[in-house]
Order: C-alpha cells, then sequence, then structure tokens
C-alpha cells in the first residue's frame, strides 16, 4: 500500500521531480565544467592561501581578520582542503557548495512566498543562467555565500512574520549569525527585515509586539555568533577595512559625496542590467502588471533588492560589482514570477515558449563565454579587468610557477616575487612551492628597489635566481635582469614578465 | 496541576532568591583563593587584556566558557577573586530557576518546582561551589537546564525547543567535559514520550531527529574549540582524571568499589542524611510519575557510576552536577508527605530536621569553612592544607607596601597554580614588582636569586611541602634567607613563609 502510493506520488508529481533533478545536474555541469580554467585572481589567491594556512596551522583558524575580513568562507573552505588535493578547486568548491544552498534557498524561498512549484522551478532555473551567478559561483570569493545566507535569512524572515514562531526566529538568528561571520553586508539585510511586515497577515499590536520579541531574538542569537570573531586579536580590523570600503554617517552628514553618489548609481545600474540581462530584468518588472495578485510579495522582493542597491549608492565609498550579487538574487523571484505569468497568459504555448527562449538568449551567450572565453565575455569591465585582462588577473604565474618547478629538479632555484602581502606572485609561489625544498621565495616589497637586494646577487653567483613582475610592466633599468617570457593577461595591455638575474659569474645554463 | 497565583509565585521565588544570595554573598571573601580558583582568574585577567589568549584555558586542557564569564565580570567588579566567584553565584541562581522549572514541568506540580528549587538554595554542595571561582557551578547549571529542556523536547516534541537544547549543550560542553552526559543521556527521555495510540512511531521519529538536530547544535558549538591551536590538550587532560578506554579495559573494574565507596561518601556527607532518605522515598512512596523518577535517577546514576569506572583522580565536585538530579526528588518525596500527613506538627517536624541538617552545614560553610561539615576532602583542599591560599592576601599587602620604596623581586615556590599565579592576579599589573616561581626546590638557593637580591630587594615564598626542605612550608635550611613575615593557617599546623634573600 504504501510503495503504490508512492509511485502514485512519483506519477503525480513526474515532470516537477524531473525539472528538479534537471536543474540540480545542469548546476553542477555549469559549475563544474572546467572550473579550473580561469587562473585564480589576486583576492581569491589570498582567500585560497588563508584556507590552506587555517587547516595546516591551527594557531591561523581567524588569519582573515588579519585583513579585516571575517572567517567562515576559511573555515568553509578548511576541510575542502583536505578532500581536494587542487587549492583552486578548494577554494572554488566553497561558492560551488553556497551557490547550490541558494538554488534551495531560492526555490523554498520562491514557494514559500508564491505558493506555487512551477514559479519556484522557474526561479531556480533563471539563478542556473544568470551571468552574474554563474560567474561567482564558479570564483573563490566571499559573495557566492553571502548570497546564499542572504536568501535563506528572507525565508526565514517571510516564515517568521506569517508563522510568528520561536524555532523560526531561532533559525533566522542562526543565518544571520553566520552571514555576519561572512560578510558585513549582511548588516543591510538585517537592517531592512521590517519590510517584511508587509507579508505579516493582519498586525494588531499584540502580534507586533510578538514578533518584535521573536526578532530580538534572532538578534541576540545573530550577535552571539558574531562574538565568536572576538576570540581573535584581529576582531577589530573588521571595522577599520569597512572604513575604506564604507562612508560612515557622519562623513556623509558633514560633506555629502554627490559626486560619488553619481557615479555609484551609474555604476551599480549599469552593472545590475549587465550582470542580470536586459529581458529578465524586464521579465521582472513586467511580474507587477502580468499578473497583478501577489503584489505584497513581488514588492518585497522589489525592496530588499533595491533598498540595499540605494544603501550601496549612498554609502559605498569604493564599489566592485560583486556587492550587488545577493541583491539580484534576492530579485530572481520576481524574474520568475514573471516568465510563469507570461507562459501562462499566452494560449499558444510554442509563443511563450519561444519568448521566454528569448529571454534566456543573453544570458546563454554570456554564459558560453564565461565558461569558455573569458576575457572577451561581454560582463562589467571592472570585473572582466579584475577576472581576466588586468594584473589583478593570475594569467601566466602558473606557467612560472611550472617552469621554476622544474628549473628545480636541477637543483636549488632563488625566486624572487613582486610585493609581500596580498601579492598574487608572492602569494601564488607560496601556495605551490612552499614543499618544494629546492625553490628559495624571496618577496620583493612594491614599489620595486633601483636596486636588486643584495642578498640576490649573490645568490646569483651559485644559484639561478628568476624574478617575477607582475603590476610593474618592466623591470627597472638599473636591474641585471633579462626577460624569460611575458604572459599577457586574457585580451589586455597587462603582462606578467619572468626575468632572470645576469651577472657575469652566474652560472651559466645546462 | 493544583494552580497558584502568579504573585504567590512571584513572592515565594523572590524570597528565595533573597535567601539565596545573602547565603551565596555573605563571606564569600573569607574562604583564600584555592589553587585552581588562582589559575582560572588569572587566565581570565590574561584573556581580558590580550585577546589572542581568549583560549588560553586550553592550554592546561580546560575549556573556557568560565573564564568567558569572568571576562565579562572583570570589566565591571574590581576584585578578581569576586568577578571569579560572581561566576559561580550567577550560574548557581540560574540553576535555582532551572530546578524551579524542572520541578514543575516534570511533576507538573509548581509547589515541587518550588520545594527543588529551596532545597537548591540550602543544598550545601551547591553552598561551597556557587561560593567558588570553580567550573562546577556553571556546568550543573547547563546540565539543569538541559535536562529540562530534554523533558520539555520529549514532551511537546518541537524543534523550538530542540534548537535552545542544542544550545544549552553547547555552552555545557563549552564548559566542561562531563557536560557530554547531556548528549549520551538524551535517549533515556523516550521513556517521557507521550504515548498516543498509533502515534508512538511518528512521534519517536520526529524526536529522533529533533534530538539529532540538538546534539549537532552541540557538537557544532564545541567545535568553536578547534579555533585553538590547543584544542587536542582537552583530550591530553581528560586522560588524567579518566582512564582511556584501552587503558580501562586492562582493569575494568579494579577500583570501580573504591570509587563508589569514596563518591558515595561524598554523596551522602553533601546531601545529608534526611536529605537522601526523602530521596530514596521518592520511588517508593507513590507509583506517579514513576518514568520521571526514573529518567532523574537515570541521569544521576549513570555519570555516577561511569565516574567511578572510569575516574583515575576524583574530587567531590565531579559528582556535583549528578546529584542535583536528585533534589527535585526529595521535593516530590517532601510534596507527598505535605500532603498526605494530616499530623502538621508531625510534617514540621521532618521539614525541621531536613533543614537543619542542611542549614548546620550551610552556616558552618559560610562562616568556619575549616570545620564544615563537609567532605573532607574539599575542607582540606579549599581551607585546611596548603592548596589553600591563606595569607596571599595579606602577603599581597605586604609585598605592595613594599614596593612602594623601591623595586622588589618576588620568588614563589612553585611555577605553576597557586604560586606565583595569585600574586600575579594581585600584584602583575605594580611596575616595581617583579615575580618568578621557582621549581623543583634544591638544597641551594638558585644563583638567579642571589644576583637579583644585589640589584633589588629579594623575597622567596614558602607554602608547600617540598623533598630538600627539612621543615613544611620553610625554605631549605642551606638558603641564605631571613623570615620576614608569616601566615598561619586558621585550621591546620600549616603557614605561608615569607624570606627575605640576604645579600652576599
Amino acid at each position: 500500500m504504501a510503495s503504490l502510493g508512492f509511485i502514485q506520488y512519483i506519477n503525480k508529481y513526474r515532470f516537477f521531480i524531473l525539472s528538479i533533478l534537471f536543474i540540480i545536474g545542469l548546476y553542477f555541469f555549469l559549475r563544474l565544467y572546467d572550473l579550473t580554467s580561469l587562473p585564480l585572481f589576486i583576492d581569491e589567491v589570498s582567500y585560497v592561501r588563508w584556507g590552506i594556512l587555517a587547516q595546516t596551522d591551527a594557531t591561523q583558524r581567524f588569519i582573515s581578520l588579519t585583513d579585516g575580513k571575517q572567517p567562515l568562507f576559511v573555515w568553509i573552505m578548511w576541510p575542502l582542503v583536505k578532500v581536494f588535493s587542487d587549492p583552486v578547486v578548494a577554494g572554488r568548491m566553497v561558492s560551488v557548495v553556497s551557490g547550490f544552498l541558494t538554488i534551495v534557498g531560492l526555490f523554498c524561498l520562491t514557494k514559500v512566498l508564491f505558493k506555487r512549484n512551477a514559479i519556484a522551478v522557474v526561479t531556480s532555473f533563471i539563478y542556473l543562467l544568470v551571468p552574474m551567478t554563474l560567474l561567482y559561483d564558479r570564483l573563490a570569493l566571499y559573495d557566492s555565500l553571502v548570497a546564499s545566507l542572504t536568501v535563506w535569512s528572507l525565508f526565514f524572515l517571510v516564515l517568521l512574520v506569517r508563522l510568528v514562531r520561536l524555532d523560526v526566529a531561532i533559525l533566522l538568528g542562526y543565518v544571520f549569525g553566520l552571514g555576519l561571520l561572512t560578510k558585513s553586508s549582511i548588516q543591510l539585510v538585517m537592517v531592512l527585515s521590517p519590510v517584511a511586515l508587509l507579508l505579516s497577515p493582519g498586525l494588531t499590536k499584540k502580534r507586533l509586539l510578538r514578533l518584535g520579541g521573536l526578532f530580538f531574538v534572532s538578534i541576540i542569537i545573530a550577535f552571539f555568533i558574531a562574538q565568536i570573531m572576538r576570540l581573535s586579536s584581529y576582531h577589530h580590523m573588521i571595522g577599520t577595512k569597512n572604513t575604506v570600503f564604507v562612508y560612515s554617517l557622519s562623513e556623509i552628514l558633514q560633506n555629502p559625496p554627490l559626486g560619488v553618489w553619481f557615479t555609484n548609481i551609474h555604476d551599480l545600474s549599469a552593472w545590475f542590467v549587465s550582470y542580470m540581462t536586459l529581458p529578465i530584468l524586464l521579465i521582472g518588472i513586467l511580474s507587477f502588471v502580468l499578473i497583478k495578485r501577489d503584489t505584497k510579495e513581488k514588492l518585497f522582493l522589489l525592496l530588499m533588492s533595491i533598498l540595499p542597491l540605494l544603501s550601496v549608492v549612498v554609502l559605498g565609498k569604493l564599489i566592485y560589482p560583486r556587492y550587488i550579487l545577493f541583491m539580484l538574487v534576492t530579485f530572481l523571484p520576481l524574474a520568475g514570477y514573471g516568465i510563469w505569468a507570461l507562459y501562462s497568459q499566452i494560449e499558444k504555448k510554442m509563443i511563450s515558449l519561444a519568448l521566454i527562449f528569448l529571454i534566456f538568449l543573453p544570458s546563454i551567450y554570456i554564459d558560453g563565454f564565461i565558461l569558455k572565453d573569458m576575457p572577451n565575455a561581454p560582463i562589467p569591465q571592472a570585473d572582466s579587468l579584475q577576472f581576466a585582462n588586468s594584473w589583478p588577473s593570475g594569467y601566466g604565474m602558473m606557467d612560472v610557477i611550472r617552469f621554476i618547478d622544474a628549473r628545480s629538479q636541477e637543483g636549488t632555484v632563488y625566486l624572487a616575487t613582486e610585493g609581500l602581502y596580498g601579492s598574487l606572485p608572492t602569494t601564488l609561489a607560496a601556495i605551490y612551492l612552499e614543499h618544494n625544498h629546492e625553490v628559495v621565495r624571496f618577496p620583493i616589497d612594491h614599489p620595486l628597489p633601483k636596486k636588486l637586494p643584495q642578498e640576490l646577487m649573490w645568490q646569483a653567483e651559485k644559484h639561478p635566481v628568476y624574478i617575477v613582475l607582475n603590476i610593474e610592466q618592466q623591470a627597472p633599468s638599473t636591474w641585471p635582469v633579462q626577460l624569460v617570457e611575458r604572459y599577457r593577461k586574457g585580451k589586455g595591455e597587462y603582462y606578467l614578465s619572468l626575468y632572470q638575474l645576469k651577472l657575469p659569474s652566474s652560472p651559466s645554463e645546462k | 496541576m493544583k494552580t497558584y497565583s502568579l504573585k504567590l509565585i512571584g513572592v515565594t521565588l523572590f524570597v528565595l532568591s533573597v535567601l539565596y544570595f545573602v547565603i551565596r554573598l555573605f563571606n564569600i571573601l573569607d574562604l583564600p583563593i584555592f589553587t585552581d580558583e588562582a589559575i582560572y582568574i588569572r587566565w581570565a585577567q590574561i584573556a581580558k587584556d590580550d585577546a589572542s589568549w581568549r583560549f588560553i584555558s586550553l592550554t592546561d586542557g580546560k575549556q573556557p566558557s568560565f573564564v568567558w564569564f569572568a571576562i565579562l565580570l572583570l570589566h565591571v567588579v574590581t576584585d578578581p577573586l569576586l568577578a571569579g566567584r560572581l561566576v559561580s553565584v550567577i550560574s548557581g541562581f540560574l540553576t535555582v530557576i532551572g530546578l524551579f522549572f524542572l520541578g514543575k514541568e516534570l511533576f507538573k506540580s509548581t509547589r515541587i518546582g518550588l520545594i527543588s528549587a529551596a532545597l537548591y538554595v540550602v543544598y550545601p554542595m551547591a553552598v561551597v561551589y556557587d561560593r567558588m571561582a570553580l567550573y562546577d557551578s556553571l556546568v550543573g547549571m547547563f546540565m539543569v537546564w538541559s535536562f529540562y529542556l530534554t523533558v520539555l523536547l520529549a514532551r511537546r516534541v518541537r524543534l523550538d525547543v530542540a534548537l535552545i537544547l542544542g544550545m544549552v549543550i553547547g555552552g555545557g560542553v563549552l564548559t566542561k567535559t562531563n557536560a557530554f552526559f547531556s548528549i549520551y543521556l538524551l535517549p533515556f527521555s523516550l521513556l517521557l514520550l507521550e504515548w498516543k495510540k498509533g502515534k508512538l512511531k511518528e512521534t519517536a521519529v520526529k524526536w529522533t531527529m529533533l534530538a539529532g538536530i540538538a546534539s549537532f547544535i552541540g557538537f557544532g558549538i564545541y567545535n568553536i574549540l578547534r579555533l585553538s591551536p590547543f584544542f587536542h590538550i582537552i583530550e591530553e587532560k581528560n586522560a588524567l582524571f579518566v582512564y582511556p578506554l584501552g587503558e580501562w579495559l586492562m582493569h575494568p573494574f579494579r577500583f570501580l568499589v573504591g570509587n563508589l565507596s569514596g563518591q558515595f561518601d561524598w554523596l551522602l556527607t553533601y546531601l545529608t542524611i534526611p536529605v537522601f532518605a526523602l530521596i530514596l522515598l521518592a520511588p517508593v512512596v507513590h507509583i506517579k510519575f514513576a518514568r520521571e523518577k526514573l529518567v532523574l535517577l537515570i541521569w544521576f546514576f549513570l555519570p555516577f557510576v561511569a565516574l567511578a569506572l572510569f575516574g583515575k583522580t576524583l574530587y567531590p565536585r565531579f559528582i556535583f552536577f549528578m546529584t542535583l538530579f536528585l533534589l527535585p526528588l526529595a521535593a516530590f518525596t517532601i510534596d507527598w508527605l505535605s500532603g498526605r500527613l494530616k499530623n502538621r506538627l508531625l510534617l514540621g517536624l521532618i521539614l525541621a530536621i531536613t533543614f537543619a541538617f542542611q542549614m548546620r552545614a550551610v552556616f558552618g560553610i559560610i562562616t568556619e569553612f575549616g570545620t564544615s561539615p563537609i567532605a573532607q576532602s574539599d575542607r582540606n583542599q579549599y581551607s585546611n592544607d596548603w592548596p589553600a591560599g591563606w595569607g596571599i592576601k595579606e602577603s599581597s599587602v605586604f609585598f605592595e607596601k613594599e614596593a612602594a620604596s623601591g623595586p622588589i623581586f618576588v620568588a614563589t615556590q612553585g611555577t605553576f597554580g597557586l604560586m606565583p599565579t595569585s600574586y600575579e592576579i594581585y600584584l602583575s599589573d605594580n611596575k616595581n614588582i617583579q615575580l618568578k616561581g621557582y621549581w623543583p626546590i634544591d638544597q641551594t638557593i638558585p644563583e638567579e636569586l642571589l644576583a637579583m637580591s644585589e640589584e633589588k630587594t629579594t623575597y622567596v615564598v614558602f607554602y608547600q611541602p617540598c623533598v630538600n626542605c627539612v621543615n613544611r612550608f620553610e625554605a631549605p635550611v642551606g638558603w641564605p634567607v631571613t623570615e620576614v613575615a608569616r601566615y598561619d593557617n586558621p585550621y591546620r599546623d600549616s603557614y605561608m613563609t615569607i624570606y627575605q634573600v640576604k645579600k652576599e
């Protein structure tokens, strides 16, 4: 009897179950396909290095705080470093897993908001294809994790205002707490939580009081979880680092940075459109008019997407496209709703399917580039420069590492790298060459000195000494070096250069 | 459940609270600082001032939550010893509240809840540990609340209860390893499931999932300790007090009887005979709430026997949290007697005798600890033997006075423990005082001390027996030192001696 019920259940929901399985399969295909083809860019390099250090050295568990970054990303990476031998995979798998949790969270959020499996499935499908989510789920950055925690925060927030239950409040507190352990931007979601009151069925004073009390419980739990960072002596660095990226209220009041605000509005809106693609953005907005139901739910999503964006406009001192990921993801259920509405409003299904295909076409086009040809991907320039076409990109460095590794088979090799803390060549060399005892790593502080350090000059008499430059495009003319190879950064004007120190007394090449 | 007005309950709880704080705070600083207290308080001071040492207790294999709570109190209380002891006072108060809710929930009786709380207020063992800067009062608090939430989980089978239980278990395991019993003993609360017809399987499955969530959260919180490089020391330290399985298998029952007898002796002494009798009567006076009584007994009995089986080095404080589950049983019997005994005089007499034993011990603990009727090993450790810091306060004042006129060097017998830790607590901020511990003590004075005595006035403090000390608590006879002060233990022929090193 029970097995018959199970079979009936499968039959009834066959299409739904197949859709879910298809989405899961496609998700992992898109995220894992050639995951390492794009070399680690500068920020990923630091995070991956932190993950490795935190795993191997228990005194470094809070290492990210030394740079004012919260530690959760590094902690999640810590077990993955044990599982995956390739550090690139270990770091990026954090985002792959986070993205998967986001897709599950989006499904739940959409389902609980609109109570329709179809909209939830479509929203999940949009998540698969939107260029920004595809790109960031494949990078070892904090933002995919932030997006995941944002979506789950919103899910529990909606449940809280609807059910007014302690267990939901506690779970919301946990998610907020994990968010605070990931990135300060989760505070925007916390501050904007009252927007969820839109969804409360009837707002009596008693209900409001209970909600207030339960939300207080969530905040307290989140606060306690965030206190874990006080176990490190670098806890204060978070505040210090935030001042680099965010204006304080007093700064804004004293001298409103109007110019920055205009630039921010321009940049953020351009990034939003570019990464979401215009058709998906439009269908999201059209969701309000295609079917005039569920307005409060749609408004909630729109506000939770737009208000953080406006906050970044006002508060952002130094902004990057990645900041909008969690806002963009919050918008996706609207697009899901819009597509579902489009499909159900047009009687001729072939036409509606063709329209839907056209909506996805730009995303699919960009996705192709992200997977196969990142330097030419039509994504915001700020990102394409960082990830592929300018000095923060990691192109060339793995070739250098392979070259040095090969040279070290013949004996001791010195590798001087440009930059100390957070430098791409220095950190990558540390990741890949620290266990090679034949390679002596020698970081040179930036800006480069006119004279090469004496130590290198001495060593050059006995061993081959190589120098990697990443930011500087040419070695100082006063250095006795010879160019070995230049590696272009994507399609950009920047190159990573490998030089060999050449003295009259240097050992000759074999 | 008989209903009482909220006002009556509130007034009773208020009276109990006042009584609680009077008993816990009266003369709280009269008992000198004890070795372990000194260590924990010093850790808290260091962790407060230097964030990189927030896990300092792990260097000695101890979990950190007591130290973290002490840090908070050190921010508001100037006397470090008082700050440390207040952690236990507050923990004990939360235990009173926890026992009230536990008794009320378990036996569906507000009165039993109130009696349980009252029994705790005058429970001699609680009075000892709620007044000391040791981990055990805090562990007791977490265990009582874990048990209460375990009961709630079994009866309500609700996610919110599981989530809170997980956090409380987490708090416990961040305090002491024995709080893991709150996870190990979870399955026994299945006895308390509401066995509705046809719903048992469904309820049991749901309970299992929720208990799993609670345990998962508890373990998750415990993993915070992995953020410290000293995490592994916990296990090493546990092996000092408990036999690891491999070692235990070689002699599984060799120490069982001896340990059980010792533990039982402590139990009886601290519970007092009348309360113990009330506990024994609880299962037999009435069949009602048999499952609840059984679960209480299991939560006491299994850890008690486990300690006897695996315990290597035992102290009375290890059984403290277990004994707390017996108090609601005694409360049940008192409640039953008050309902059954028509002769109010007889009831009054029974209660008077019960509480007289307790009050006698309590009075002794807060006025004359060294002669109080508590477990002898506790009396010795905390008051009558060298681990008790008689003279620490006075000698600290002495050194401060000496340092007012110039830099001094204070050497202590011992490098870790009461000395020099307790001096570090009181004197490390004084730039004129340099402290250093020495161990072992040789027949000849360390060269460093002689050299130091040339630079500044140099003192040496002796307070414990040593191989080369002919007289206990005194310097070896060959040392070129002069006695300058001596502080006696009022209960025993032991003392602390301060010497000044003679200049060559």
